[in-house]
């Protein structure tokens, strides 16, 4: 039957939950333990949907995961077992049809949006795919998702648990966004790319209302696309919910979607076999539209598509530790804020994607890479390019990222693509390719096209279409190899003109060992986009190259009326600006009235005449004290201290940037770990201490939020810290925080521990064992000041 | 409608409404509130009241206001209280106390939904103070939109000829936050309204609330007092000379 698929239409079953309510279901009832304590009514429900025409069974396994079933007496692997029995012997009663293992979301969101972990989300999936293959399913159908990344991670457990095809439908809401921010295209992009057999919609929405989304996943779908909608909008009704659409009205809407190319269907909530049975009716004598094959060149986030070739679309490059002193040390300290500001600047000067490489010596590339993945996805949306030749790192980033990533790179050599193709394929990649063989780097066009052509059709055989292929024609020094310069650029039309690949190129190499290397760069930079380049990779904060590609955009008519181009002249005349301070302001003024550009201009200023340390203690600190005193008699709140913080702050920047990182170090006037507990999102109050403490010279190793207690232990014990701060905003994270002490207390007996946040109190700090209760960041510095002396 | 659910006696008809809506004008979205959660005095200084002002519109900006409320009739016994028709209870005496002489409950759920959380995550980030402010200003609006869904309920009861309870929410008094679970389940507000939920029981997107409404025949005084409350000794947010606060 599946054999069919796409040439003639099929038919899923209808909505269970909304069977089994009219059967008694109650609200807070578990339906999947039905299948254990209720076969019949199970196997009547199936009978009745293969007699209305359904050819594909959904077992109702939806939710029967560990932690739903957690303390129900039941194992994951009995009650799956169990649905999917029901459902073949109703198969077999009927004498046709399949079964599809139904799976639904788990309920919590994975992390670092929420607190599960994607790897126990995989597991999680895995229990109920490994028990539903066994018992004989025919295919997985992975339904009613919301987050993207949860898809992700249900698509590889199904890869991973058994070789059955995999058909996955998402939720949208009428903006064409789901709950959590995925758009139409990135969620085909990405389907598309992990390898699922079919894609579409359920859920949400009714049948008039989700054919427009239809029509858009039609638009980039080269699958099958499937809709099963809701049964229309729901009511009010006596204690069930009613839905708004008839059986017929909902068959005329699938006959017009049918049209458009939707060739799989089904219902969701408040459809009943009578609506299986009109939809069969409508489509009796019809054969579906032909699946046209798009292709499409895009990388993406959960919530952004970045399509390549159209237009120029730049790669920021600064995230790349070579030659990057304080990259370097970042990395080394994993001091995430430093790699999330380079990220902000760099997406907020033009940058389409970024690059982030972390390989350095003695570095834990593997985790180093994953953090900055999590980190950076945690609050932007820009699609990533992963840059490592280190395999084992490449694969954890290539599965931990949300989105469609790039990975950066693979070359023509036999070795690289056997153990960069097969990451590409199963985790769904984008991929830049090297024009680099056996014998290197290839001197003319000619055989940088050949090489080309070995890597496609190498990449056909594992399934990756040459449009997921970034070629890389490689820039030479100009000082070095002044003959090839050329060389590189006359091949990227002849490669364009032979494959659908978008043309990627690092600019900036040309003028290493050169002065002015400016002037060679915007040159060359303007000269490889006649070319035909689509996506430089090159610093984006640097102002002069995006103006080339600005002014480039306005000549190649990509650019229509200049429009953005003029708009990013006038931003250059009025940006906005903070109030200009008086005159007569100092340094301290400035910090205590929050004005962080004038204070970080002053601060310049001023060391032209005094030495960093006069600075501090002349302007910073009495400033902070009054700051401080301020808030302590109530005359200042807490949106001005931080202010005034984040000014003085903004006046270190500026001081540590004369300064080596040794006289740094010997500056600090004491590490501190700060972290807010495993289970627990809040971290708000966690940055304002941390931000305080540093004020005060304190440095500071952050774990972030959600930190598991082992992570909080180790790096304790790594960066032999003399304190500890924990955050715990609920009720119910105070246990992990409890356990956090505990655990501390018995690997670095002699390192103290302070805690703080809304539910706690000096005397439950006491209870779980913490040497010190901080009410706010101010006494967190007077605890600090307790432990390190002033 | 109205006129036919006035005929029923005693009944408070069955009502399960789930909304994606503007947010209203005239919500009461106020920046004494969000003053009141930065735990600031209004008016202190220009420049933040100005940033407030500005993340005020911001959050109204990027928020939605997605709700769902369902009646259930209430069933209790002397220790314990639940709805008709479901498998849980509600835990504690509080909400027993709350819900003492009400016929029916509302439970209810409003969310700004993710982006409100993407922005304020960013901000903390990237500029402290703003992201504090968003956050204040993000709790005081999902409060408001509480106060909004709250007053379609108080409408709803008065055409069936009921008062309404304040509302409680998980985490007040001895109701334990984990009956979160099962109240979000009644709503099936993971459908609804996108409501998802952590396994320490923290609502995400975080600016949401659930809460119960109870509906009586009984006119009851709407005010409580913070000194009953269990957070006297730790709210920040008490109002001063006022009874009772959000809560």
């Amino acid at each position: 039957m599946l054999d069919k698929l796409s040439r003639e239409f099929l038919f899923f079953d209808g909505a269970m939950g909304t069977m089994l309510q009219r059967r008694g279901l109650k609200a807070g009832e578990i339906p999947e333990l039905y299948n254990i304590k209720h076969p019949e009514k199970i196997r009547q429900i199936h009978q009745e949907y293969l007699e209305a025409g359904a050819q594909i069974l959904t077992s109702n396994t939806f939710g029967a995961h560990r932690l739903k079933l957690q303390g129900t007496g039941y194992s994951v692997r009995e009650v799956v077992e169990a649905g999917v029995k029901i459902a073949r012997e109703a198969v077999k009663a009927q004498g046709e049809g399949l079964v599809a293992l139904g799976i639904g979301p788990i309920g919590t969101l994975l992390s670092p949006l929420g607190t599960l972990p994607f790897e126990e989300a995989v597991s999680l999936f895995k229990e109920q795919m490994e028990a539903g293959a066994q018992a004989g399913a025919d295919l997985i159908l992975i339904e009613t998702i919301s987050d993207l990344y949860e898809a992700k991670a249900a698509i590889i457990a199904a890869k991973e648990s058994a070789d059955l095809p995999v058909f996955c439908t998402m939720t949208f809401q009428e903006d064409h966004r789901t709950f959590t921010g995925t758009d139409v295209l990135t969620m085909v992009t990405l389907l598309q790319s992990l390898g699922v057999n079919a894609l579409g919609l359920n859920c949400s929405l009714g049948p008039a209302q989700i054919r427009p989304l239809a029509e858009e996943v039609l638009r980039y779908s080269s699958l099958p696309v499937i809709v099963t909608a809701n049964a229309g909008l729901p009511r009010s009704g006596e204690t069930l919910a009613v839905y708004d659409v008839g059986p017929e009205e909902y068959a005329e809407e699938v006959r017009k979607m049918a049209d458009l190319g939707v060739c799989v269907f089904g219902g969701c909530c408040g459809t009943t076999p009578e609506y299986i049975q009109e939809m069969r009716r409508v489509l009796r004598d019809k054969q579906p539209k032909r699946v046209e094959v798009k292709r499409l060149s895009a990388c993406s986030s959960s919530t952004k598509t970045v399509v390549f070739g159209e237009d120029v679309r730049v790669i920021g490059e600064r995230l790349n530790p070579t030659g990057r002193k304080s990259l370097q040390h970042a990395l080394k300290v994993r001091d995430m804020d430093f790699v999330v500001r380079e990220a902000i600047a760099q997406k907020d000067t033009g940058a389409d994607v970024l690059n982030i490489n972390a390989g350095l010596p003695d570095l834990k590339e593997k985790d180093v890479l994953a953090l900055m993945i999590q980190e950076i996805q945690s609050i932007l949306p820009i699609p990533l390019m992963i840059d490592t030749s280190n395999a084992e790192a490449m694969a954890s980033g290539l599965r931990i990222y949300n989105g469609k990533p790039i990975a950066n790179s693979v070359n023509a050599k036999p070795s690289s693509m056997d153990a960069i193709f097969p990451l590409v394929k199963k985790y769904g990649a984008m991929v830049t390719a090297l024009t680099i063989d056996e014998d290197g780097v290839p001197e003319t066009a000619e055989k940088r096209l050949e090489i080309v052509g070995k890597i496609v059709e190498e990449a056909r055989k594992y399934g990756i279409p040459e449009e997921d292929i970034l070629v890389d024609p490689l820039v030479l020094t100009a000082s070095a190899e002044q003959k090839s310069v050329l060389e590189t650029l006359r091949s990227i039309p002849m490669i364009k003109a032979a494959y659908k690949v978008p043309i990627v190129l690092g600019t900036s190499n040309i003028s290493y060992g050169l002065p002015r290397r400016h002037l060679l760069n915007n040159t060359y930079l303007a000269m490889a986009l006649a070319y035909g380049l689509d996506v430089p990779i090159t610093d984006s904060t640097n102002a002069g190259l995006m103006d080339t590609i600005r002014a480039f955009r306005v000549l190649s008519n990509l650019d229509e009326g200049g429009a953005s181009y003029i708009e990013s002249s006038a931003t250059v005349d009025t940006q906005k600006k903070e109030a200009p301070p008086k005159e007569e302001s100092n340094l301290a003024d400035m910090i205590i009235r929050g004005l962080k550009d004038a204070a970080g201009k002053k601060t310049e200023e001023l060391l032209h005449s005094l030495q960093p340390l006069e600075i501090v203690q002349r302007w910073i600190i009495p400033a902070l004290d009054e700051v401080g005193e301020k808030y302590d008699s109530g005359e200042i709140f807490l949106p001005q201290l931080i202010q005034s913080a984040e000014t003085s702050k903004q006046a270190f920047e500026v001081i540590k940037k004369v300064f080596s990182n040794d006289e740094t170090a010997k500056q600090s006037a004491g590490k501190i770990l700060l972290a807010t507990v495993q289970g627990d999102i809040h971290d708000l109050g966690k940055n304002i201490v941390k931000l305080i403490l540093e004020n005060y010279g304190y440095e500071i190793v952050d774990l972030g939020r959600d930190v598991p207690v082992e992570t909080v232990v180790q790096r304790a014990v790594e960066e032999d810290v003399k304190l500890v701060g924990l955050s715990a905003l609920m009720t119910t994270t105070v246990f992990t925080m409890e356990q956090t002490v505990k655990a501390l207390s018995k690997a670095l007996p002699d390192t103290q521990v302070m805690v703080g946040g809304a539910v706690l109190t000096s005397e439950y700090a006491q209870m779980i064992g913490a040497d010190y209760y901080a009410k706010d960041a101010r006494d967190g510095v007077e605890i600090a000041r307790k432990v390190f002396g002033r | 409608m109205g006129t036919e659910r006035q005929k029923r006696e005693d009944a408070f008809a069955p009502i399960f409404i789930s909304g994606d809506e503007q947010i209203p004008h005239d919500v009461p979205f106020h920046k004494r509130e969000v003053y009141r959660y930065l735990m600031a005095r209004e008016g202190a200084d220009e420049t933040t009241d100005r940033l407030v002002k500005e993340c005020m519109q911001e959050i109204r900006r990027i928020a939605r206001y997605q709700y769902v409320y369902r009646q259930a009739k209430i069933a209790s016994t002397d220790s314990s209280i639940f709805f008709e028709g479901v498998t849980f209870e509600l835990p504690g005496k509080d909400i027993h106390k709350h819900l003492a002489h009400c016929d029916y409950a509302v439970v209810m759920a409003v969310t700004l939904g993710i982006k409100v959380e993407q922005v304020i995550r960013y901000y903390s980030r990237s500029d402290l103070t703003r992201g504090v402010l968003l956050d204040a200003c993000a709790t005081a609006l999902v409060e408001a939109l509480c106060d909004d869904v709250q007053e379609k309920v108080r409408q709803l009861a008065e055409e069936a000829g009921y008062f309404i309870t304040p509302r409680w929410s998980p985490g007040y008094g001895d109701l334990p936050l984990t009956v979160q679970a099962p109240l979000l389940d009644y709503l099936n507000a993971f459908r609804r309204i996108g409501l998802y939920l952590s396994e320490s029981s923290i609502l995400l997107p975080r600016k949401s609330v659930s809460a119960i409404i109870g509906v009586t025949k009984e006119k009851r005084e709407p005010r409580r007092r913070c000194s009953r409350c269990h957070l006297f000794e730790t709210c920040r947010f008490s109002r001063e000379g006022e009874a009772g606060c959000a809560r």
